[in-house]
């Protein structure tokens, strides 16, 4: 496997792993009602709190295809610890789902009378598809990895 | 394998060549047609943007379609062929085309982004033009990958 293909995904995962955090952190302090509140009363509103919660299995996704890539890099791919990561992947994209969706929910039954939550509502409907969509493939793709592994296992009994 | 999954996710494929080929029959020709009225000056710009636009989408639909087979390959139970190595090798080739398409399109969304006053245009034209590389290096990441699970598999038919 040449190692630069790999180190470039991986440099490409961090960065997506620092502009999430840095959009993360900043985002709260650019609405409109940060104008009037101290630093703590900014962070600590509920729904922000749970949107930091909301990111956890995000992270832990990032690092779990980290971790395969590094893997790859090794020449250790078949084997089970990547199907193990494989398969992380695809819980943290079903339970971020879960998330999105209960945020979206929230937001459309509570949202005040005189705001159109029309923006958030469809973020949530294309994350929400987007999530979905990364559960199937790492389901897919953990299947095939299982095969290959298995095929490999029989191989190396063999000879 | 699971006809659910590799079916759901072809269906998604569907839904998003449908929604470009919607983009690229009526937002292009509009986009194209839009420059010339809102900034005169730039009405040169019309050809390049309509040609362009359709140039980027040819890659981008026959990585589409290659992706497609792959997933028809895994329902088929022979994704450990040469064939899947092939369509990923085309998908691998067609990022490599779109990212430099991209870039080569990048001095006309300057020329718009500076006649707007809007350089966040320009950071999005760069993202367009890096997200393909990226599929591209995955792509030949899962290539190898492939040819080598390809290799273990056929070391073992011949043993057996």
């Amino acid at each position: 496997m040449k190692r630069g293909s790999t180190i470039f995904l991986q440099a490409v995962i961090v960065l997506i792993g620092i502009v999430a955090l840095a959009v993360m952190i900043r985002f709260p302090l650019t609405e409109g009602r940060a104008v009037n509140l101290d630093l703590f009363s900014i962070y600590s509103d509920p729904f922000i709190v749970y949107g930091y919660a909301a990111s956890i299995p995000f992270f832990v996704a990032l690092y779990q295809a980290f971790k395969l890539l590094g893997l790859i890099g090794q020449n250790r791919v078949f084997s089970l610890s990547s199907v193990k990561a494989l398969r992380t992947i695809k819980y943290c994209a079903i339970t971020q789902t879960i998330l999105i969706v209960m945020a979206a929910l929230y937001i459309r039954i509570f949202h005040a009378q005189d705001d159109d939550p029309a923006g958030f509502i469809a973020m949530c409907i294309v994350t929400t598809f987007i999530s979905i969509v990364i559960a199937t493939a790492a389901a897919v793709s953990e299947k095939l990895l299982q095969n290959a592994v298995s095929i490999k296992l029989e191989n190396d009994l063999t000879v | 394998m699971k006809q659910a999954s590799t079916l759901f996710l072809k269906i998604t494929l569907i839904v998003v060549g449908g929604s470009t080929l919607a983009f690229c029959i009526f937002a292009i020709p509009s986009i194209s047609k839009g420059v010339g009225t809102e900034w005169p000056d730039l009405a040169y710009l019309k050809y390049p943007i309509l040609i362009g636009g359709y140039l980027t989408a040819i890659p981008f639909f026959i990585a589409l379609y290659q992706a497609f087979k792959l997933l028809t390959y895994i329902d088929k139970n022979t994704a450990f062929s040469e064939a899947s190595v092939k369509a990923l090798k085309y998908i691998k080739y067609c990022g490599i085309a779109m990212s430099v398409l991209y870039l080569a399109g990048m001095p006309i969304l300057i020329q718009i982004a500076d006649a707007d006053d809007a350089p966040g245009a320009v950071g999005f034209g760069m993202l367009f033009a890096v997200a393909p590389l990226v599929v591209s290096v995955f792509a030949a990441v899962l290539q190898k990958l492939l040819q080598n699970a390809i290799d273990i598999k056929s070391e073992n038919d011949l043993i057996v």
